[in-house]
């Protein structure tokens, strides 16, 4: 099945500054994608090359079957796009903008998008430049979601959205999905990214640093195990694959390498274990991992 | 944190934004003022000369109308003071409407303000530093024109009390602006407030100096005009100047205690939109009728102004030699019709200026990513743009030749005297449109097209209101677009020019038009 986005070895440079420096990306047909990284990662720049504003200096960028940029507008009627900072005209009201939004893609099914508008608890009536932030994305999510589009691109759409909202979008999406919708979701939330995503994609500085399943990304990593050994656990330090021993009596902790987990526990299991709790990495920890400034490197 | 210490922050931090701004603004008022002494000398060398021309220009009531009342117009200070102070006195209202519009109303409409009135400061912190800066300017403004008439070698008391009349009048539409600031949620609405302000002050004033000279006391920049600067001065007038600065101020004060954060006296009611669609082209007109509207409008009235003035220039002043030099037309009516098209058309141009500027305003605020994130191709957005702006740089020339032409007729009683001053509105048209083809160019270019388009406008307008005064070489003038126009009704009208500047026109639109769908987007 040919991929909705493929991207690879993309570079765009402003003046000397790289701020996309070989980065992949491949979001398949019908999957909901995560796009993690941090701030000025380059996430909103490959969004911005897909949508056509920028132009790519080197690599391949396919979007659905043709160029982002050659093709834009023809591409641009299977597509919608929210913004994580949206403006809105000051002059419009919201229902105008959603209408002017969505209208320009076609027909606009006005029994979803009231449904949206609902879900969302908008008021429609108010001019553009009366919206808090919240409700300026809520505008944009409506009419993004309100289409008949084979690809979301979301580049932190929930950013001012309360708990209760950011639920709403949550199953929004599913609903899109559902339809066969293929999503590219740009995040920071986290929670959200392990709720609705099949993949996820780690950019660091304008290059792709991790991209898999969850499970993928958390079977490449470490496991916290937690154990009480009746004899103390002195010695664990010494085997392969172990991370942050910390021996406290008869209490270890440490993060095992995955393929050296089974020889860690063999060996707890030989000291006599009283109690055991192990857990994968969460996406926080894989993240920080990732960003943080230990430069520990993700086993593989 | 004390009250003044935070407006001396603000005003620092207002500075560091505003320098440029202060700087193209002062030194162009002072310009005005300094062109007129050094082309007064340069036209009539002799005492003579000057004396003759007073006693003709006294008496021509569209030329007092246009400027001010006629007091010792013999002097080099008196015709300084005529023909600047009404000029200069809209040139520091512009300035004073910006600088308090920037910092007030569009800092709220933005919500900047927020950041700032979180911070330990008064609630009137940011009107007070805003109001301090324009006042200040305007200080300056007036030191600088007074001080430098001083050095050039006029009168020190005229050059005092004319350069004191502009600060004082600057404090009055510095007020103007601060009501208005409180007034509307939008910065455009609280900018058209104060501009009609001032346009109605130079309006009345222009009334009262033709008319009945009462009318004048109405205007503030009658009453900088009453000080008589270099004809025995008097300085009570100013009084009246800072008093009306004075309430101004009480009452936009009085507002700003009235009323919440970023809402304005006229608060937005909630109703319900009707569902239609709304497309691109809606949009475009959506976002340009106010401009289009406001300045149809504005032009229409002044060239009613123009119009009903036009036929009293024949009257008074028969055939002297002074004024067939100042209007170089073949009838005196005609080339009044004429000078006052031309300023007409270049207020259009500033119209036609706003209007271009739209599409790179879009950009800028990150709206246009909404349209072209769907299948609208960018260079159609950017030619409904384009098209919008050719439609209403129409409309804008036509009312005021329209205004023109029918009071014109109406004055004259002929109906026919209509239509010449609409085909010299009409005449303009390519000259306008090249202004805009420069600000597409610029903005396809991802160039600050704000500062090309205005820049441009502004040479045009120097070249064309002083370009013959300042006898500037021709290979100078020719670069303004109006300068290839012929002068109608006093002139022919020449198709070849017309022909050749919409070609002009259209080939660099053009060339903005593909460099923009060749370039990353901000």
């Amino acid at each position: 099945m040919q991929p909705v986005v493929t991207i690879e070895s993309l570079v765009k440079c402003y003046g000397s500054f790289r701020a996309l420096d070989g980065l992949d990306l491949e979001l398949r047909e019908g999957e909901v994608h995560g796009f993690l990284g941090p701030n000025g990662a380059g996430k909103s720049t490959t969004i911005r090359v897909l949508l056509g504003l920028l132009r790519a200096d080197s690599g391949t960028v396919r979007l659905l079957d043709g160029d982002p940029w050659r093709d834009a507008s023809r591409l641009h009627r299977r597509l919608a796009y929210v913004p994580g900072d949206v403006n809105l005209w000051p002059n419009l009201t919201g229902l105008e903008a959603i209408n002017l939004i969505a209208g320009l893609r076609g027909r606009i099914d006005r029994k979803r998008r009231d449904d949206l508008i609902a879900r969302f608890e908008l008021d429609p009536a108010k001019k553009g430049r009366a919206y808090s932030k919240g409700n300026r994305q809520k505008v944009a999510l409506v009419a993004a979601l309100c289409g008949d589009v084979d690809l979301l691109m979301l580049d932190e759409p929930t950013s001012g959205l309360d708990p209760l909202m950011e639920a709403t979008f949550q199953s929004c999406v599913e609903d899109a999905t559902a339809r066969g919708v293929s999503v590219l979701l740009s995040s920071h939330i986290l929670d959200e990214v392990e709720r609705l995503c099949d993949r996820v994609s780690i950019v660091r500085a304008g290059r792709t640093v991790e991209t898999g399943t969850l499970e993928d990304l958390r079977h490449l990593t470490r496991t916290t195990v937690i154990a009480e050994t009746r004899r103390p656990a002195t010695h664990i330090a010494t085997l392969p694959g172990t991370h942050r021993v910390e021996v406290a009596g008869q209490r270890v902790s440490l993060d095992v390498d995955a393929p050296h987990l089974g020889v860690t526990i063999e060996a707890l299991g030989r000291l006599g274990i009283v109690s055991l709790t192990s857990h994968p990495p969460t996406l926080e920890d894989l993240f920080l991992r990732h960003y943080g400034n230990d430069d520990v490197a993700v086993a593989a | 944190m004390s009250t003044p210490a935070a407006v001396a922050i603000l005003i620092r931090a207002h500075w560091r934004r505003d320098r440029w701004l202060l700087f193209a603004w002062i030194t162009g008022g002072c310009f005005l003022y300094f062109s007129q002494a050094k082309s007064v000398e340069a036209m009539y060398p002799t005492a003579e000369d000057l004396e003759q021309a007073a006693v003709a220009m006294s008496s021509n009531q569209a030329m007092l109308a246009m400027t001010g009342p006629a007091r010792a117009l013999d002097t080099i200070g008196g015709q300084v003071a005529w023909q600047s102070a009404a000029y200069g006195a809209v040139v520091a209202g512009l300035m004073s409407m910006l600088i308090v519009g920037r910092h007030t109303r569009m800092e709220e409409e933005t919500g900047r303000a927020e950041l700032i009135r979180a911070g330990a400061i008064d609630r009137l912190a940011p009107l007070a530093s805003a109001v301090g800066l324009a006042m200040l300017a305007n200080v300056v403004l007036g030191s600088v024109v007074g001080g430098g008439l001083i050095a050039y070698g006029l009168p020190a008391a005229g050059s005092m009390t004319l350069g004191a009349s502009l600060t004082l009048v600057g404090w009055v539409f510095t007020g103007v602006a601060a009501v208005a600031a409180q007034l509307s949620v939008g910065t455009r609405t609280a900018y058209a407030i104060t501009s009609v302000a001032i346009g109605a002050s130079f309006f009345v004033r222009g009334l009262g100096d033709a008319g009945p000279a009462a009318v004048s006391w109405f205007s503030p920049i009658g009453w900088g005009q009453a000080t008589r600067p270099f004809a025995d001065e008097r300085w009570w007038p100013l009084a009246l100047s800072a008093a009306a600065t004075g309430g101004l101020l009480t009452i936009a004060v009085w507002l700003h205690g009235r009323r919440d954060y970023g809402t304005g006296l006229w608060t937005l009611t909630a109703r319900r939109t009707p569902d239609t669609d709304i497309g691109a082209w809606a949009l475009a007109w959506k976002l340009h009728r106010g401009t289009i509207i406001g300045w149809s409008l504005g032009l229409l009235i002044s060239g009613l102004g123009y119009g009903a003035l036009a036929d009293s220039a024949d009257d008074v002043l028969g055939d002297s030699d002074f004024t067939a030099d100042l209007f170089a037309g073949t009838t005196l009516v005609d080339g009044f019709l004429s000078t006052a098209v031309l300023m007409l058309a270049l207020l259009a141009a500033a119209a036609a200026t706003v209007s271009a500027l739209r599409p790179d305003g879009e950009e800028s605020a990150g709206r246009v990513e909404h349209l072209l994130a769907g299948p609208l191709h960018r260079s159609r957005w950017a030619l409904q743009h384009t098209v919008v702006t050719v439609l209403g740089t129409v409309t804008v020339l036509l009312s005021a030749g329209i205004g023109t032409g029918i009071a014109h007729a109406a004055v004259t009683t002929d109906a026919d005297a209509v239509w010449p001053p609409v085909a010299a509105a009409l005449s303009y048209l390519p000259a306008v449109l090249v202004v805009t083809a420069v600000i597409r160019l610029a903005h396809g270019l991802g160039w600050a097209s704000a500062v090309v388009g205005w820049t441009a406008l502004a040479w045009c307008s120097f070249v064309g209101l002083f370009g013959d005064l300042m006898a500037l070489p021709s290979s100078v003038t020719m670069l303004s677009p109006f300068e290839h126009v012929a002068r109608m009704p006093a002139d022919q009208f020449a198709v070849v020019p017309w022909v050749a500047l919409c070609g002009v026109a259209l080939c660099v639109s053009v060339a903005g038009q593909a460099l923009l769908a060749h370039r990353d987007l901000r």
